[in-house]
């Protein structure tokens, strides 16, 4: 008679759940798709659309009149103006925290950097310093004071706001791949009787839950570590950190994962069917989708929204991702582990409720 | 009976040999089983064994019980009261060994989704820790040349078929299976009875359902038949008949030696569509 081996099951269970989902098209678009469709459109969708314009000024010695023409860009009301050295602006052009550079050089030569990836703004600097050029040319009376434009233009495809966006569409993508895969998988199981075929065999349920959620788990860590990818290769994301901050984020991401895994083992537990569970996880993923600082802040909601918010799960997991990723924070940092800890409570909560409501029944 | 040369008597008891005893001994002793779901009595009390190396059917109409008492065996329900002994062995004790020399065939049962019928058999080796060799399973199954489809690609008599070839993965004792043959065209329900008794002929036990009273007829040793949560009786095919006809009934007779059926297969074949 033959000896039942758990790690052959859990093999079993993992190789075959593992290939599953990569056969599965909704798998893939819940958690992969849709944030990817976020990042296009919110990765060019400027969050600052009615605010002033960041423009980097570099003023040399010799350009005349430069007192005056600072004060009359200042005067058109379009720009914030960030005055440093052209190292540092340019790094803030790269990381798109400000739209365009202007360089006062020599006696009148203004040299405009514009960002061809948002032509909106790129327009309204470049009209700006050719009507403060106008300006001072006629109010300076002198005939010869004329400015010489020279227009450079980059493609930096990425804002600020991708910083902001990208810990949130993660959070998003774990959230929903694991609440809606976990729970929506197992029901149709029960469903069909594949639990019952598979309980007349001598499968054993730690096994089969374990060898499961581990595919699952690794198929949702590889999806949002493409949709990262995806976010550095088009919209030349990275964390500010750059390599260091991204090795930072992936523990949090696995705490994440775990945590909502566990929501999706409460919803496969208190939801007699699929067409139950719909309602209850749509509840909870789109709230926090929408409450959790996802893809946009909170700041504008009531504070007694912003409570409720900053103590949702999601909301303490895109904290703690924006603080190391956006931020550089570091993972050790007291800011980091506060949210961590919340996020960890969390976990530990939905686990207790899991292993009361869930049971590997058929 | 015991009497032959190769069992020993002494004053008081009778020694059998092990292998001699497994041999007569009841592979599945059912004893007052009963199932209640809530106020509903599905199982009332019944009691039957299953000899080593038949075929047993449960017949019944639909709700007499039938699958819950197969479920309840194959120890996927829990039940109520009563005794079940599997090839010696209490469900209520050693319910994972009795998982282990049982394959069971459920009604109306899927597979794990997006997976081919290979990697199915796979899966099940690893669960049962055996070898297996796929091949040989599916070909005697004809579905050889489905090894890389995924179970949703199949017919209905393929996933029949397939899903008699999974409960042999584990080379069992016993092989249940509830209703097998339901919705097959004859084509696939004579395949199915082929492949039913080559499994006996290879020595296993079978239980089986069926709403076909030739299936029964062709395929059963036994018969029970249930109703409303009670076996009435069980007897031979044969023995039901001779009983009834004994008791005065007559069926008007046949205007012609053969059925539609034959007819069917007569102008259709008896070659496996699907």
């Amino acid at each position: 008679m033959f000896k039942i081996n758990f790690w052959r099951q859990l093999k079993g269970f993992f190789v075959t759940s593992f290939k599953a989902q990569l056969r599965t098209s909704s798998s893939i678009f819940v958690g992969f798709i849709l944030p990817i469709i976020f990042i296009a459109t919110f990765g060019y969708f400027s969050a600052e659309n009615n605010q002033e314009i960041r423009v980097g000024l570099v003023v040399r010695d010799s350009f005349e009149h430069s007192e005056r023409f600072v004060q009359e860009l200042r005067n058109t009301g379009l720009f914030t103006v960030n005055m440093a050295t052209k190292n540092t602006l340019e790094e803030r052009l790269k990381a798109g925290k400000i739209s365009g550079m202007i360089e006062l050089v020599e006696k009148n030569l203004v040299v405009v950097t514009i960002n061809e990836a948002q032509p909106r703004e790129s327009a309204i600097i470049i009209q700006a310093v050719k009507s403060v050029m106008d300006k001072i040319t006629v109010q300076s009376n002198d005939l010869f004071m004329l400015y010489d434009l020279q227009t450079q233009t980059v493609f930096i495809n990425r804002t600020e706001y991708m910083d902001f966006i990208l810990p949130g569409l993660v959070g998003f993508s774990l959230l929903s791949s694991a609440i809606s895969g976990t729970a929506f998988s197992f029901l149709s199981l029960r469903r069909n009787n594949v639990l019952k075929r598979l309980f007349a065999a001598p499968t054993s349920p730690t096994a089969f839950i374990l060898g499961q959620s581990l595919a699952r788990s690794v198929f949702i860590f590889f999806q949002s570590m493409a949709l990262i990818a995806i976010a550095y290769i088009v919209f030349g994301y990275s964390p500010k950190n750059e390599a260091e901050g991204f090795w930072q984020m992936l523990p949090i991401m696995i705490l994440g994962l775990i945590v909502f895994l566990g929501l999706g083992y409460i919803v496969a537990g208190i939801a007699k069917s699929s067409e139950a569970a719909s309602p209850v996880s749509n509840i909870l993923i789109f709230s926090q989708f929408l409450l959790a600082e996802t893809i946009f802040p909170i700041t504008n909601l009531p504070t007694w929204m912003q409570k409720i918010s900053q103590i949702l799960p999601l909301y303490n997991f895109n904290e703690a991702l924006r603080l190391v990723s956006r931020d550089g924070m570091s993972l050790l940092s007291t800011e980091v582990i506060l949210q961590l800890a919340i996020l960890t409570g969390w976990g530990l909560l939905f686990y207790v409720i899991a292993s009361q409501v869930f049971k590997v029944k058929y | 009976m015991f009497s032959d040369s190769n069992t020993q008597t002494t004053s008081k008891y009778l020694v059998l040999r092990k292998d001699e005893l497994e041999k007569i001994r009841p592979v599945i002793q059912v004893r007052n089983l009963v199932k209640n779901y809530g106020e509903v009595e599905a199982v009332k009390g019944i009691s039957f064994n299953v000899k080593r190396g038949e075929i047993f059917g449960i017949l019944g109409p639909n709700g007499a019980g039938k699958t819950t008492t197969l479920e309840i065996i194959e120890t996927i329900l829990p039940k109520t009261s009563g005794e079940v002994i599997i090839d010696g062995f209490d469900i209520d004790i050693y319910s994972n060994h009795v998982k282990k020399i049982i394959g069971v065939q459920l009604q109306h049962a899927g597979f794990l989704p997006h997976l081919t019928l290979y990697e199915l058999i796979s899966l099940f080796s690893d669960i049962y820790n055996t070898k297996i060799d796929a091949k040989k399973l599916l070909k005697s199954v004809n579905l050889w040349n489905k090894a890389n489809s995924t179970t949703d690609e199949l017919s209905s008599g393929q996933r029949q078929r397939f899903s008699v070839a999974l409960t042999l993965v584990s080379d069992p004792v016993i092989v249940f299976l509830d209703e097998p043959t339901t919705g097959l065209d004859p084509q696939a329900r004579h395949n199915l009875w082929d492949i039913i008794l080559g499994m006996k002929d290879k020595g296993k036990t079978i239980v089986m359902t069926t709403h076909y009273m030739d299936e029964a007829e062709t395929l059963c040793d036994r018969i029970a038949i249930m109703d409303s949560g009670r076996i009435i009786e069980i007897n031979t095919a044969q023995g039901f008949i001779e009983k009834l006809v004994a008791k005065g009934f007559s069926r008007p007779q046949p205007k012609f030696g053969a059925t539609l059926e034959d007819v069917f297969l007569d102008l259709t074949g008896k070659k496996l569509r699907d």
